[in-house]
């Protein structure tokens, strides 16, 4: 498939892409310093390696989410940060979480809960569960910016739903496929 | 029988044949174990999006922009004058030294942006604003040559950052010996284009536009820029009367051609764009197409496709085009006016400029 050429093109493509990479970087560090560092680093080196890297049928977004990611592990290594599990978010960035879905407190699993027992799980099955059922990636595409086979993806994202389905399966919920597209059969 | 996890993640997604879900629905009578497990998948399935998207987003920090805008320029082909540069250069090496300083210190590789930078400002100076383009018409002239090469040719027009370094001499020697037709020329269909732009367009948030000003200098300058070196005569048409703002103009390039983008906000909803290419074929008017999740409306006047793009069922392209097809609409910028209408003389515009 054609491109815009990466000479010019892709330098054009980072601003559009710049509130994505921002909220993915968001959710991701949980902290807005982290996240603005990590999209200005990212930018950086997606323009230095665009001419050599990115292949001409390649998505530049799911490229970017790649190095944002691959640079956050990096940066979690650097700090051999003990809390493995998730990450603390600004309380800034939760507070206006509505407390349930849709006022019957009773029904449904509230965003806060969803977000915090998210945020709560161990980092790889973390990033499956951002990349797949909050950024809406394929498991293809997910495979690819974690770069691991599609298999590993597929049993990170499972392991992660059994553990946050422990956690949410205290009330009978009516609106099944809200979340993950299942199809009723 | 052994179901791995991709099985039972597929069969929650109902993406499994019937044979497999068979199978899987077999083992669920027999295994408590793994009806507790789907049973807990099950659970998982909540609102996840809905949950991220309530939560506090905070809008792109203004310093981020300004440091991609920063990066942006450096590395994108020279859009404007050097004059307009260097009022950039200036501005940037005041106002963003402290976030130049942070990549750096960040290990980010500074001086390979000020590097980019000088580049840049060199290739201004020698070949002007259509260098690149220049060098590829010399490559598709040998492309043939090109594909003997071990170099790996993903695409049939190579691009030119694989040739920038080659010597800005050439570049210059080149790009004044090329006329502006032989530059911009094309044939054939235009469907991987309006594919390209679509493609493109998909990008575009109105997060992305929302904190941009139209910068008139600016805009007046590349508008220029396109007119004398792409030999594109350019308008940008005010599209107030349907509700949007003008908020950007870009020259991209695709596959070696100047790429117009003209970006428009309308009140709500996502942008909406406006892309011109130099195609001197017969003139023909409007005629919609979908290339999902985009709807589109091409035509050809005056040596100039063009082409509306904005995502299906958000705005109605059509009236859009046949005004600009029909040339009712007034234009905000062509280049050869100074500023356009403030906005004390907004009301009046309109109609002043109505002659086009």
């Amino acid at each position: 498939m054609m491109q815009f050429e990466h000479d010019s093109g892709f330098a054009r493509l980072l601003l559009p892409m710049l509130p994505k990479l921002w909220t993915f970087a968001l959710r991701l560090t949980g902290d807005r310093h982290d996240a603005e560092d990590l999209v200005q680093r990212a930018c950086v080196r997606a323009l230095e390696r665009a001419d050599a890297q990115l292949r001409p049928d390649s998505a530049p977004l799911h490229w970017v989410y790649a190095i944002v990611h691959s640079l956050w592990l990096n940066e979690l290594r650097a700090r051999n940060v003990r809390n493995r599990g998730g990450v603390d978010w600004d309380d800034a960035l939760l507070e206006n979480i509505a407390d349930c879905v849709s006022g019957l407190p009773d029904e449904h699993v509230g965003h806060r809960q969803i977000v915090d027992a998210v945020e709560r799980l161990p980092a790889p099955q973390r990033v499956a569960l951002l990349l797949v059922a909050v950024e809406g990636f394929s498991y293809r595409e997910a495979a690819q910016i974690l770069d691991v086979p599609i298999a590993t993806v597929m049993g990170r994202l499972c392991a992660a739903r059994e553990r946050l389905g422990a956690q949410f399966d205290v009330a009978p919920r009516r609106r099944r496929s809200a979340g993950l597209g299942e199809t009723a059969t | 029988m052994l179901i791995y996890d991709q099985t039972l993640l597929s069969y929650l997604d109902g993406s499994l044949s019937d044979d497999a879900r068979a199978k899987v629905a077999a083992e669920l009578l027999r295994s408590p174990e793994l009806a507790a497990r789907l049973a807990a998948l099950r659970a998982s399935d909540v609102p996840y999006q809905q949950a991220f998207d309530t939560l506090v987003a905070p809008p792109v920090p203004s310093t981020l922009i300004a440091t991609v805008r920063t990066l942006e320029r450096a590395h994108a082909a020279p859009e404007v004058p050097s004059h307009a540069a260097s009022a950039n250069d200036a501005r940037f090496a005041g106002a963003r030294y402290r976030a130049r300083a942070r990549l750096c210190r960040a290990g980010a590789a500074g001086g390979r942006i000020r590097a980019d930078h000088q580049r840049a400002a060199v290739w201004w100076k020698v070949g002007g604003f259509s260098a690149g383009a220049a060098v590829f018409a010399v490559l598709i002239a040998c492309a043939g040559a090109r594909f003997l090469t071990e170099e790996p040719a993903p695409t049939p027009m190579p691009v030119t950052g694989s040739v920038a370094g080659e010597g800005h001499a050439d570049v210059a020697a080149v790009s004044a010996a090329s006329p502006p037709e032989e530059r911009n020329a094309w044939h054939g269909s235009y469907e991987p284009w309006v594919r390209a732009f679509v493609s493109y367009q998909t990008l575009y948030a109105r997060a992305t536009l929302e904190p941009l000003d139209d910068e008139p200098a600016e805009v007046i300058a590349t508008v220029r820029a396109i007119r004398l070196r792409d030999d594109i005569p350019i308008a940008v048409p005010d599209l107030r009367r349907a509700g949007m703002a003008f908020k950007r103009l870009q020259r991209l390039q695709f596959d070696g051609r100047a790429v117009v983008q003209m970006a428009y906000l309308p009140r709500e909803g996502p942008p909406v764009g406006l892309y011109v290419v130099k195609d001197t074929r017969l003139d023909h008017g409007p005629s919609a197409q979908t290339i999902p999740p985009m709807q589109t409306v091409t035509w050809r006047r005056e040596g100039q496709m063009f082409a509306l793009v904005a995502p299906s069922g958000s705005v109605d392209l059509l009236p859009i085009a046949r005004a600009l097809a029909n040339m009712v609409v007034p234009v905000l910028y062509d280049g050869a006016r100074t500023l356009p209408a403030t906005d004390a003389a907004e009301s009046s515009f309109s109609d002043a400029h109505e002659s086009r």
